[in-house]
C-alpha cells in the first residue's frame, strides 16, 4: 500500500511542472553553456516573459551587442586573416627559414633543411589550430551571443571537417566562418550549399580530386576517376540519414553528378571551382529521377535541392537537433513536429529551432536534467559558474584533447558523438574531476575565476552548502553528495576563522560540487 | 527488454533459496572452466584497411590488372616477404616477419562483416557491437563477453584511448583512458587519496546509475594502477616501444599485463586507413600506417617474453576497399578485408579462410573482396578456445550457430 502511495507521489512528481527557477536552469543549460553567477536567478525572477525574450534575443544574435569579445578576440593575430593571407605568412617554408629562422636556404645541407622543415611543422603551422580552439573557447566562455556558440558546436560536428587532413589547415578558419557561422540561421539549403561548395568540405572529403571516369571525346580514358567519398556522406550525414532510401547506386550517381566540383590553387589561393573537363558528361539517374546530359554544375546544384527539402532530410536534422538540445531519445511526438515546421518553410532554421524551444517536450520534467554534458560542455560551464575569464592563450584545448573532444580534430566525418555513453566512463570521469580541483584552486594557467561571491558564514553547514551548490549548480545537490561536502566543512575551526568561512574551504566545497554527479548533467 | 537486464534478472531468481545446491554447483564449474590468466587484446583499424595492401594477392595476375599503381609489387626484389608463395606481405610489416615465420602469426582472408553498408560509422558501430546489420544493439560484443568471464578486479577490461570505443560499452564495467599516467587526482590542492575519497563516496550514492557505477570503478581501478605504474621500471619498459601512439599504447598495455593488474580484454584503436587518394605502394601513406601497427605488435611480442603465450592479439578493421584503384591512385570503401590473429596459443603461419580469385565475377557487387569468413567466427574461436568462454551465444545474438571452425586457436 505505503509503496502504491510512494510510487503515485513520485509519479505526480514527474509530472509536476518545472518551477520559474528550474526552467530558467533549463533554458541556461541547454541554449548556452550554462549560467554564470546569478544569471539564473535574474531570469526566473523576471517570469516566463523573459525566458521567451531571451530565446527571442538570442535567435537573432547580429542584434546583440558583443563588442567586448569581438575586441579581445581581434588580438589573436591569426582569427582575422583569410585563406589568401594565412596561407602566404603561414605556409612560405622559405620564407620561414629566410626570415623567421635568419639564414639562407642555399647555404643549408638537405638534412639541416629537413630539419627546419620539422620545425616549421611542429611549430609554426599548429599556430594556427592553437589559436582557433583558444578563440573557439574563448567565445563558449564568454560570447554573449550564446546559443549561437551551441548552434556552431551542432553544425560543425553535422559538417565536420578535420583540421588535421592536409590542406584543410589553411582554409578551416574561413570554413567556420563563412560556409557555418553564416547560415547557421537561415535556410537548410543555403547551409548545405555553402559546405558543398566550400574548399576545406571539397577537400576533406576528396572531392576535388574525383573526376569522371568516361572516355573522352578523343576515346581516350582519362587520368584519375570517380571518389564517392563525398558523395555518400553528404547523403548519409549531411542529410538523408542513413536509413533515409538510397542506395549504393545512387551514391555512385551522386558522385558523377558532382564530378568537377573541386578545388582551383589548393595550395597557393583556393577558391572553389567548377572543372568542366572534370565532369562526367553523361545522363545520370539519381533518386529515381534522370538528370539529362550536359547540365553541368547544375545537376549538382539540382541534387543539392532535392536533398535538402527531402522529408528524410527534415526527419534527420530534426531528430539529431532534438537528441542535441533535448535528450538522448527524445519523443517521436516532438520529431514529429519539427519534421513538420521544417518542410513547410523549406527548411528555415530559426523556424525549426523555435519549435523545439516552444515544445512542451522542452520544458517537461522528463527532459530536464537528463542530459550529460560533454567534455567541453563540461569544461566551458564550470568556468562560466565561476564567473570566469580566458586569456588568449589558454591550456583547455590540451584538456579536451585527454577528454577525447579536441575542437575542429574530429577525424571521422561523424562528427563527435552525442550520446551519453559515449562520454561517461572511469577514464574520463578522472579527468574531469582532476580539471575540478585545479579549476577551483585556481591553478589553471590562463584561466580566471572567481569563487562564489556572498556565501552566508553559517554555521549551520547544511544551510552553507546549499547555498554554495546553488550558486553554483543553479539546484540543489543530492542528498549523498551534500552529506560529502557537510562532512568535508564539519572541522569548524579549520573551516572558519574569526567566523568567517575560510577561502580554501570554499574551493574545496566548490571543487566537490563542480565534480559531483550532479554538476556532469545539464 | 534489455537482454542484459533480463540475464541480471534471471540470476536474481537463482539466488532465492528455492534453488537446488546442484544449479550452484553447475554454475562454479561453468566459472572455472574459463581460463583465468588469458588475455584477448583487440585493435580497431578505423577507416577501413585495404586488406589487398597488408596481405598482397602477388599471385593473382588480376590484382597488377586493377592495379596498375598501387599494387605491391616485390615479388623478386629484396624487399620480398613470401608468404605461402600466393601472398606477399607488405614491406612495411617486416617486422612482423619473425611472428610469422616462428608461428605466432596467422591471417585471415576475406574476413568481414556480412553487412552490405560501406558507411565507415554503421560499419564500425556493426563490428563493435558483434551484430551486424541490427541496429538496436547497443552494447559491444566485448562488454557481453567480459560479463561472462570471471570478475577479476577493476582493471580487467581497458581500452587506451581518448573516449570509450563500442565494443566496450555496456553493463560489464571497463575503463577508457588516454594514457596510465593520466589517470590520477593530479590536481588536487589537498592529498590527492583525501580528494578521492571524497568524490567516492558521491558517487556511491549518485542517482544516475551510469554516473554511479562509472565512478566506483573509476575510483577503485584509480587505487590498483597508482601501485603499479609510480616506479621508473614502467618508463624504462615503455622504451621497448616504437615512438609512436600506437607503441605507446601498446606498451602500457603489456605493462599492465607484465605487472598482473588482472587485465582480461585490452582494446585500442589506430586510425588513419581510409586511403581514398595516393594511398601508396610499398612506400607512402599507407606503408606508414602497416608500418606504425607492424612495429608495435613485434615490439609487443619482444616485451611480453614468456607472458606472450598468455595472450591473443587480433587487429579487425570495418570492411576493405576497392579491389581495383581508383582515379586517383587511392581505393574506395568496399567490403571484404584481412584479419591478423598473433599469440602463443595462436596456430601461426598459416593463411586462414577462403580465398577466391579476383575475376570480376568472384567479386562482391563486381567491385570489392568478397567476405567468405564472417569477423564473428575468428572472435568466437578466440573467445571460447583461448579466453574459455561457453555460451557465445549470449555474446553474438541473433547469429545462429558458429560456422565452420578456422582452428584459429591450438
Amino acid at each position: 500500500m505505503l509503496a502504491l502511495l510512494m510510487s503515485f507521489l513520485m509519479s505526480l512528481a514527474q509530472a509536476a511542472p518545472l518551477s520559474n527557477e528550474e526552467k530558467a536552469l533549463q533554458l541556461l543549460n541547454r541554449l548556452s553553456y550554462g549560467p554564470r553567477p546569478q544569471e539564473v536567478h535574474h531570469l526566473a525572477q523576471q517570469g516566463p516573459k523573459a525566458i521567451n525574450a531571451w530565446i527571442e534575443e538570442q535567435l537573432h544574435p547580429d542584434k546583440i551587442d558583443d563588442r567586448s569579445l569581438d575586441s579581445k578576440l581581434s588580438r589573436l593575430p591569426i582569427t582575422g586573416l583569410d585563406t589568401l593571407q594565412l596561407i602566404s605568412q603561414y605556409q612560405d617554408l622559405n620564407k620561414f627559414i629566410e626570415k623567421d629562422m635568419g639564414v639562407s636556404k642555399k647555404s643549408l645541407s638537405e638534412d639541416e633543411q629537413k630539419d627546419l622543415r620539422k620545425k616549421y611543422e611542429d611549430h609554426l603551422v599548429p599556430r594556427i589550430l592553437d589559436e582557433m580552439q583558444s578563440q573557439r573557447l574563448i567565445r563558449a566562455v564568454e560570447s554573449r551571443r550564446q546559443l549561437e556558440e551551441v548552434l556552431f558546436d551542432f553544425w560543425w560536428n553535422h559538417f565536420n571537417v578535420d583540421w588535421s587532413k592536409g590542406p584543410v589547415r589553411w582554409m578551416a578558419p574561413s570554413y567556420e566562418k563563412e560556409a557555418i557561422r553564416k547560415h547557421m540561421f537561415g535556410s537548410f539549403l543555403e547551409l548545405l550549399r555553402a559546405t558543398a561548395h566550400h574548399p576545406a568540405m571539397l577537400v576533406y572529403l576528396d572531392n576535388h580530386v574525383s573526376r569522371s571516369s568516361q572516355p573522352g571525346k578523343n576515346g581516350k580514358k582519362p587520368n584519375g576517376g570517380l571518389n564517392e567519398n563525398y558523395a555518400r556522406e553528404l547523403m548519409e550525414l549531411h542529410t538523408l540519414g542513413v536509413d533515409g532510401g538510397y542506395t549504393q547506386k545512387d551514391v555512385t550517381e551522386l558522385a558523377r553528378i558532382l564530378t568537377g566540383w573541386s578545388v582551383e590553387n589548393t595550395n597557393e589561393d583556393p577558391v572553389f571551382a567548377f572543372k568542366e573537363k572534370n565532369h562526367d558528361q553523361e545522363p545520370k539517374q539519381f533518386l529515381n529521377r534522370e538528370f539529362p546530359a550536359g547540365k553541368a554544375m547544375d545537376e549538382g546544384e539540382e541534387a543539392l535541392k532535392m536533398l535538402a527539402i527531402s522529408p528524410a532530410t527534415a526527419k534527420f536534422i530534426s531528430l539529431k537537433l532534438a537528441r542535441y538540445f533535448l535528450s538522448d531519445e527524445p519523443a517521436p511526438a516532438v520529431i514529429n513536429r519539427m519534421q513538420k515546421v521544417f518542410l513547410k518553410t523549406h527548411g528555415d532554421l530559426t523556424e525549426v529551432y523555435r519549435s523545439l524551444f516552444a515544445s512542451p517536450e522542452f520544458w517537461s520534467r522528463t527532459n530536464y536534467m537528463v542530459k550529460v554534458k560533454r567534455p567541453l560542455q563540461f569544461v566551458a560551464s564550470s568556468i562560466r559558474a565561476l564567473g570566469g575569464e580566458l586569456d588568449l592563450k589558454t591550456p583547455l584545448p590540451k584538456i579536451l584533447a585527454d577528454l577525447g573532444e579536441e575542437p575542429y580534430k574530429c577525424s571521422p566525418p561523424t562528427g563527435y558523438k552525442d550520446d551519453a555513453n559515449s562520454w561517461v566512463n572511469p577514464g574520463a570521469l578522472v579527468s574531469r574531476l582532476d580539471f575540478s580541483l585545479k579549476l577551483a584552486a585556481n591553478r589553471m594557467d590562463g584561466v580566471f575565476v572567481s569563487l562564489p561571491q556572498g556565501v552566508k558564514a553559517t554555521e549551520n553547514l547544511k544551510i552553507l552548502v546549499g547555498d554554495v551548490a546553488k550558486k553554483l549548480l543553479g539546484h540543489p545537490l543530492s542528498k549523498g553528495s551534500e552529506a560529502v561536502v557537510v562532512q568535508e566543512l564539519s572541522d569548524e575551526s579549520r573551516t572558519f576563522a574569526n567566523g568567517d568561512l575560510r577561502p580554501i574551504s570554499l574551493a574545496k566545497a566548490t571543487a566537490l560540487i563542480l565534480g559531483s554527479p550532479e554538476f556532469q548533467k545539464r | 527488454m534489455d537482454r542484459r537486464l533480463f540475464l541480471k534478472s534471471g540470476s536474481l531468481l537463482l539466488s532465492s533459496t528455492l534453488v537446488p545446491r546442484w544449479v550452484w554447483a553447475a554454475a562454479d564449474v561453468q566459472a572455472a572452466s574459463t581460463k583465468k590468466d588469458a588475455i584477448f587484446v583487440f585493435i580497431i583499424q578505423r577507416g577501413a584497411m585495404d586488406g589487398l595492401s597488408l596481405l598482397a594477392p602477388v599471385g593473382d595476375p588480376e590484382y597488377f590488372k586493377l592495379r596498375p599503381n598501387i599494387a605491391i609489387k616485390t615479388l623478386g626484389t629484396k624487399e620480398h616477404f613470401g608468404i605461402e608463395s600466393h601472398f606477399a606481405l607488405h614491406p612495411g610489416a617486416s617486422a612482423l616477419q619473425p611472428l610469422w615465420s616462428d608461428g605466432s602469426l596467422s591471417f585471415v582472408v576475406q574476413a568481414g562483416s556480412p553487412d552490405s553498408t560501406r558507411s565507415h560509422f554503421d560499419a564500425q558501430d556493426f563490428l563493435e557491437s558483434g551484430a551486424p546489420g541490427t541496429k538496436t544493439v547497443t552494447d559491444g560484443f566485448l562488454s557481453r563477453a567480459l560479463g561472462n568471464l570471471p570478475h577479476a578486479g577493476p582493471l580487467s577490461a581497458i581500452a587506451l584511448q581518448p573516449s570509450m570505443p563500442k565494443v566496450l560499452q555496456g553493463n560489464a564495467l571497463a575503463i577508457s583512458m588516454n594514457s596510465l599516467k593520466d589517470y590520477s587526482l593530479r590536481g588536487s590542492f589537498e592529498k590527492p587519496e583525501h580528494a578521492m575519497e571524497n568524490f567516492e563516496a558521491m558517487y556511491q550514492s549518485a542517482a544516475s546509475k551510469v554516473l554511479r557505477e562509472t565512478g566506483i570503478s573509476a575510483f577503485h581501478s584509480m587505487q590498483s594502477l597508482q601501485s603499479k605504474t609510480a616506479n621508473k621500471d614502467f618508463n624504462e619498459f615503455l622504451k621497448l616501444f616504437p615512438k609512436n601512439t600506437t607503441g605507446r599504447r601498446l606498451g602500457e598495455i603489456a605493462w599492465m599485463i607484465k605487472s598482473g593488474m588482472g587485465l582480461q580484454i585490452a582494446v585500442t584503436d589506430i586510425g588513419g586507413w581510409d586511403t581514398h587518394v595516393y594511398q601508396g605502394a610499398g612506400t607512402g601513406k599507407l606503408a606508414d600506417r602497416i608500418r606504425e601497427l607492424s612495429e608495435g605488435i613485434a615490439a609487443f611480442k619482444t616485451a611480453l617474453g614468456p607472458e606472450w603465450s598468455r595472450v591473443v592479439l587480433a587487429t579487425t578493421t570495418e570492411f576493405g576497399r576497392t579491389v581495383a584503384e581508383n582515379g586517383t591512385q587511392g581505393t574506395d570503401h568496399g567490403h571484404g578485408s584481412v584479419m591478423m590473429v598473433a599469440g602463443g596459443s595462436v596456430r601461426g603461419g598459416k593463411v586462414l579462410g577462403q580465398w577466391t580469385d579476383l575475376k570480376k565475377a568472384n567479386l562482391y557487387e563486381e567491385r570489392d573482396v568478397p567476405v567468405t569468413t564472417d569477423f564473428r567466427q575468428v572472435f568466437s574461436e578466440i573467445l571460447s578456445s583461448h579466453m574459455g568462454i561457453k555460451d557465445l551465444a549470449k555474446v553474438f545474438p541473433h547469429w545462429g550457430d558458429p560456422k565452420k571452425s578456422l582452428k584459429i586457436i591450438t
